[in-house]
């Protein structure tokens, strides 16, 4: 993903559908995406190899504090709230969060959406 | 008197730049013989800064005819007469296009042997570029030299040479190398490390212990709070069997302090032999305009 050639102020950062936020008991956040599609020759392949059949990622405080503030928020407004939470630059914040971002969509637990009405 | 126009300081390879207001480091590519900057505001390139050292005298009109030949061959705007004469050793030259005009300046250190070539990026006025050029400085090969870039600051006494910096989200590492009289071979290296939140790096350590975990285990330390934070010296058995046998040791010493109002923890690594650096933690006073040298900036 090439976060570089999209518009902060018009991107609007949220859980895949059927992502699964969860609290787990020591009280940090889980996020539980959906059963993988695969074919049957994938799903022998994985079933060999143990592979999970869903992503699940354990996040710390941080990626947490980013999640919780995924409410329609543009990546702009994420990255002010992000560099004023841990004193970060501004440029700090916006690089953490497009690595932050580019891992969970890559592993389809996030997506971008695109809000027309500012881009416009 | 420094320019209030111009509160951004960015010390590079023997290079001072004053910046507007929010401007900030993109890019840093070449060495201290040459190399450029890119700087940006906003995720919006608007200068190029490129430098070269050479023996000879270099002249400033040929400096200039060459950097607007370049900005029209790449952007087809073209020079116009005459340059504006931005002290006795600098100049602005206009070069208009079909819908836009950028400028280009040069200014060439007689002392240092350094010639600077300023050229806009984007539509701006050429009264900054100028104001820009003419708060620059540079210093030459055998004196010391001011770095300033990322949040990292210090002043590395001559013949210290940076090799490059990184700046990652919530942290920038510089790596220097002291080349003794310009020699080829290096005798003492320097790492300058500046992380963001502090409080989440220690965890709740001091920043001895902290400081010790990143240690080699035949790795021996001494420890001394210092006003400014903590001082480190390492010891431990020559990687090289020709050193050790001759009885020698691989000496590190690490300074690191906190900056509480930016929380951020920097670390200074020095490695080498001979005489350690000291401290560079630069003061409150030292982080405003003065320059190293005391010398004006305009």
């Amino acid at each position: 993903m090439r976060m570089g050639r999209l518009d902060p102020t018009a991107t609007i950062p949220r859980l895949a559908d059927q992502v699964e936020p969860v609290r787990t008991e020591s009280g940090a956040l889980r996020l539980r995406g959906p059963l993988l599609r695969r074919s049957a020759f994938a799903r022998g392949m994985a079933w060999m190899l143990r592979l999970p059949a869903r992503f699940e990622i354990e996040l710390d405080d941080i990626g947490a504090f980013v999640i919780e503030r995924c409410d329609g928020r543009t990546l702009d407004r994420l990255a002010g709230d992000v560099a004023a939470h841990l004193r970060l630059s501004r440029r700090e914040a916006e690089t953490a969060l497009a690595d932050f971002f580019a891992a969970l969509i890559q592993r389809r637990l996030a997506v971008l959406d695109h809000d027309a009405r500012v881009a416009a | 008197m420094p320019d209030p126009l111009l509160p951004v300081i960015v010390a590079w390879q023997g290079v001072t730049l004053r910046l507007p207001q929010g401007w900030e480091v993109a890019g840093t590519y070449g060495n201290w013989q040459a190399g450029h900057l890119l700087l940006a505001r906003e995720r919006a390139p608007l200068l190029r800064v490129s430098w070269e050292r050479r023996r000879e005298q270099p002249d400033l009109n040929r400096t200039l005819a060459k950097a607007t030949k370049r900005v029209a061959r790449e952007t087809g705007c073209a020079a116009l007469p005459g340059h504006e004469a931005v002290g006795p050793d600098g100049g602005v030259v206009r070069c208009q296009g079909r819908s836009s005009e950028i400028a280009v300046g040069a200014r060439r250190f007689a002392d240092a042997g350094t010639t600077v070539v300023w050229r806009q990026l984007a539509p701006a006025s050429p009264s900054e570029l100028a104001a820009m050029v003419s708060a620059s400085d540079a210093v030459g090969d055998n004196a010391p030299a001011e770095w300033r870039i990322h949040g990292l600051a210090c002043t590395l006494p001559p013949w210290w040479r940076s090799e490059g910096v990184q700046a990652l989200a919530g942290l920038t590492r510089a790596v220097w190398f002291r080349y003794p009289q310009g020699r080829r071979g290096t005798d003492q290296v320097l790492v300058l490390r500046r992380l963001a939140c502090a409080g989440r790096v220690l965890a709740g350590r001091t920043l001895d212990a902290w400081l010790r975990t990143t240690l080699h285990p035949n790795e021996t330390a001494t420890a001394e709070t210092l006003e400014h934070g903590v001082r480190l010296s390492c010891t431990r058995p020559a990687a090289n069997w020709w050193r050790r046998w001759r009885g020698r040791s691989d000496v590190r010493q690490f300074h690191a302090w906190i900056d509480e109002a930016e929380d951020r923890v920097t670390v200074q690594e020095w490695a080498g032999g001979g005489e350690p650096l000291g401290c560079l933690r630069q003061g409150p006073l030292a982080q405003g305009s003065r320059l190293f040298n005391g010398r004006s900036s305009a």
